[in-house]
């Protein structure tokens, strides 16, 4: 047990955020010691934690997913128009279930078309989740013309809520936590422990191979791709909940925030290699660092390159690390 | 689908002709153009009801210099759309240019081509000094810093950690009204200590209450939090409030949207600093056709402007002065909306 440990991929990754932490603690203990911050640190783990799962699926296969961020946005807007206007006709409760429900769907439909166009048409990753990135933004300003959609109900808050005054469970575990916690597990046990699992490594480890080998690699895309879209759509929901407004500005740029958590996690960008426990503990430290950084009272002009310095420490570290086990 | 393209080679055909007849520089003198009143175009950012007011003073001040008026505001921030925009008023000689930059760099050209066609060009909201404007109107973001810095040293009586909430830390406004605020405090308050991190959220409402939530916790003894752009404000008092200490923690925040005077009905913000967008419109108007009427020097002195800033102040509210200060703007004639 000891060994298998010392040579996963994720144990040079984990050391890092311990020594994060550590780090925080020992410079703010008081900021870092209460359930308060516990409470932060999570909320913004689950965040960044579900978005990379979806975008582990994705990557996995050896594609790329560049629009969870827009769709953030748009699920946001959604989801808060919804609300908005299902509320007067079946109260405020059964109103904000259905809409995130049919804004988890519109999350899954945009994953189809993803893979739609990847697998029929051959249009590569990259372009059509750009088109996305740009489309489904431009989408979420046009439904709200650029303003914000506000004066939801208090339900609205439920699923996002964080910090002391709207803890609904444990003192430092969100709402969102719990479901974060629930889909890594689930998307821990599809990854590593079912055929559709091994389907996906199989895809991203080689296409051709997997395809002559009798997997269906369009099915497999269409989960992953789904899988990512639906979790970028989760997040916006969250977020969108958290502060009780669907805003079209919401979640610039997370995607990438998202792809720098999985990459320094141990997932390689050419696809077939990493796990789902690897892109929890990268976005663990993804989301550590913002915080951590502002206990510490780091500047903010050092906050932004700081997250810069350590995707490229982490992942130079993980690829020497890697050459010199090859050489082995 | 005829029909469109019908239109369109009509609009096209009207464009074309309209641009011929008149020309660029035919206005060269400043004079009137066709209906024989100065034509003057105000340019907002982004629709907003911040410029919908800036519009109304517009109208305003339209209605008493007898000139005509035309405003226009991209559905986004889009500067790229701006410079063209205000290509196509130099194309069709308008008299007066009274704009807000989304980004100085991209609009300056095209302002000073305007101006190079004798167009009297004034920034308004967001200062672009090096376009060669005419002037500035709008509020001196230094001096409404300085103005910040006072209220706050009343709300904490001249003591206790403040950190300061920011949009942008690139935006000159921002960069302006934060030095304004570090000024007056290490100059008269030495009981006070600003924060040396500035939270920087990049406009992301969600970012801007995490950090400020993340700084109360590393800051038990913070007494208050002055914020710089509109989404800080709000965001700081849901903050706060979720570490339950509104109230023990002060906020003093810029402008006074409704969800502002709400938060501030509420006793959720302690001070709210409201720029005046009707008064830039209204000015802007008045000091363009100064200028034309005039010349610079004269228009500028007789408005009052200091460096050829046309200062338009803001104003101060506080939760028991919420209904005075809406018999104000309603005297204005500005519509007090959803508050």
């Amino acid at each position: 047990m000891c060994v298998r440990v010392k040579n996963r991929a994720e144990s040079g990754i984990f050391v890092a955020l311990v020594v994060a932490m550590v780090a925080v603690a020992v410079l703010n203990p008081a900021a870092f010691f209460q359930t308060y911050s516990a409470n932060l640190w999570l909320f913004s783990l689950s965040l960044i934690g579900l978005l990379a799962i979806g975008e582990t699926f994705v990557i996995l296969t050896g594609g790329i997913d560049l629009a969870p961020g827009s769709i953030i946005a748009l699920a946001g807007v959604l989801d808060a128009l919804l609300v908005q206007k299902l509320a007067p006709v079946m109260g405020d409760v059964p109103a904000v279930v259905l809409a995130i429900a049919l804004t988890l769907a519109a999350g899954v439909g945009i994953g189809l078309y993803h893979s739609f166009y990847i697998n029929r048409l051959g249009v590569p990753p990259f372009i059509i989740t750009l088109g996305t990135l740009i489309i489904a933004r431009g989408l979420a300003e046009y439904i709200t013309h650029g303003s914000i959609i506000s004066g939801l109900p208090e339900a609205f808050n439920a699923i996002g809520a964080s910090g002391n005054a709207h803890v609904r469970f444990l003192p430092f575990l969100p709402v969102a936590g719990v479901l974060f916690v629930a889909l890594a597990i689930v998307a821990h046990l599809i990854a590593h422990h079912t055929a559709l699992g091994r389907r996906i490594y199989a895809v991203g480890g080689n296409v051709e191979a997997a395809r002559l080998a009798g997997v269906n690699v369009e099915g497999v895309r269409a989960f992953c791709y789904s899988a990512s879209a639906a979790c970028a759509a989760l997040a916006g929901v969250i977020i969108a909940s958290g502060v009780t407004i669907g805003d079209p500005k919401a979640g610039v740029a997370y995607e990438l925030t998202a792809i720098a958590a999985v990459v320094i996690g141990g997932i390689s960008l050419t696809g077939g290699v990493g796990t789902i426990l690897g892109a929890v503990i990268g976005a663990g430290l993804m989301s550590l660092l913002p915080l951590g950084l502002t206990f510490i009272g780091v500047e903010s002009w050092w906050q932004s390159m700081s997250t810069g310095f350590v995707v490229v420490l982490a992942v130079t570290l993980d690829s020497v690390r890697r050459r010199r086990r090859e050489r082995l | 689908m005829k029909l469109f393209r019908f239109a369109l080679a009509l609009s096209l055909a009207c464009v074309l002709t309209t641009g011929c007849a008149k020309g660029p520089g035919d206005n060269a003198a400043g004079g009137p153009s066709g209906s024989g009143r100065l034509q003057i175009a105000g340019l907002g950012k982004s629709v907003h009801p911040f410029w919908d007011q800036v519009e109304m003073g517009m109208k305003a001040a339209a209605g008493k210099a007898g000139v005509d008026v035309e405003f226009y505001v991209p559905s986004k921030e889009d500067a790229q759309k701006q410079a063209e925009k205000i290509k196509s008023w130099v194309a069709l000689g308008k008299n007066g240019i009274l704009f807000a930059a989304s980004d100085p760099e991209t609009v300056g050209p095209a302002i000073k081509d305007a101006i190079a066609r004798k167009i009297t060009c004034v920034a308004m909201d967001t200062d672009a000094p090096d376009s060669g404007r005419a002037a500035y109107v709008g509020t001196d973001n230094y001096l409404a810093g300085k103005t910040a810095a006072e209220e706050m040293a009343k709300e904490l009586g001249g003591k206790g950690k403040v950190c300061i909430a920011t949009g942008s830390v690139t935006a000159s406004n921002s960069l302006e009204r934060i030095k304004g605020f570090k000024e007056v405090m290490a100059a008269k308050y030495p009981g006070i200590t600003v924060l040396p991190e500035v939270l920087v959220d990049n406009e992301d409402r969600a970012v801007a209450i995490q950090k400020a939530k993340a700084k109360l916790a590393a800051t038990p003894d913070l007494a208050a939090f002055f914020g710089v752009y509109a989404l800080n404000g709000p965001s700081c008092a849901i903050a706060t409030e979720s570490a339950g200490r509104t109230g023990k923690v002060k906020i003093v925040c810029f402008d006074n949207l409704k969800e502002h005077m709400n938060m501030l009905k509420q006793k959720k913000l302690d001070v709210v600093i409201g720029q005046r967008p009707y008064l830039m419109g209204l000015k802007g108007v008045e000091v363009i056709s100064a200028i034309i009427r005039d010349g610079k020097d004269e228009a500028l002195k007789g408005m009052g402007a200091r460096n050829g800033i046309i200062d338009t102040g803001v104003d101060i509210v506080r939760p028991q002065d919420v209904e005075k200060y809406r018999a104000e703007l309603k005297k204005l004639g500005i519509p007090v909306e959803g508050w």
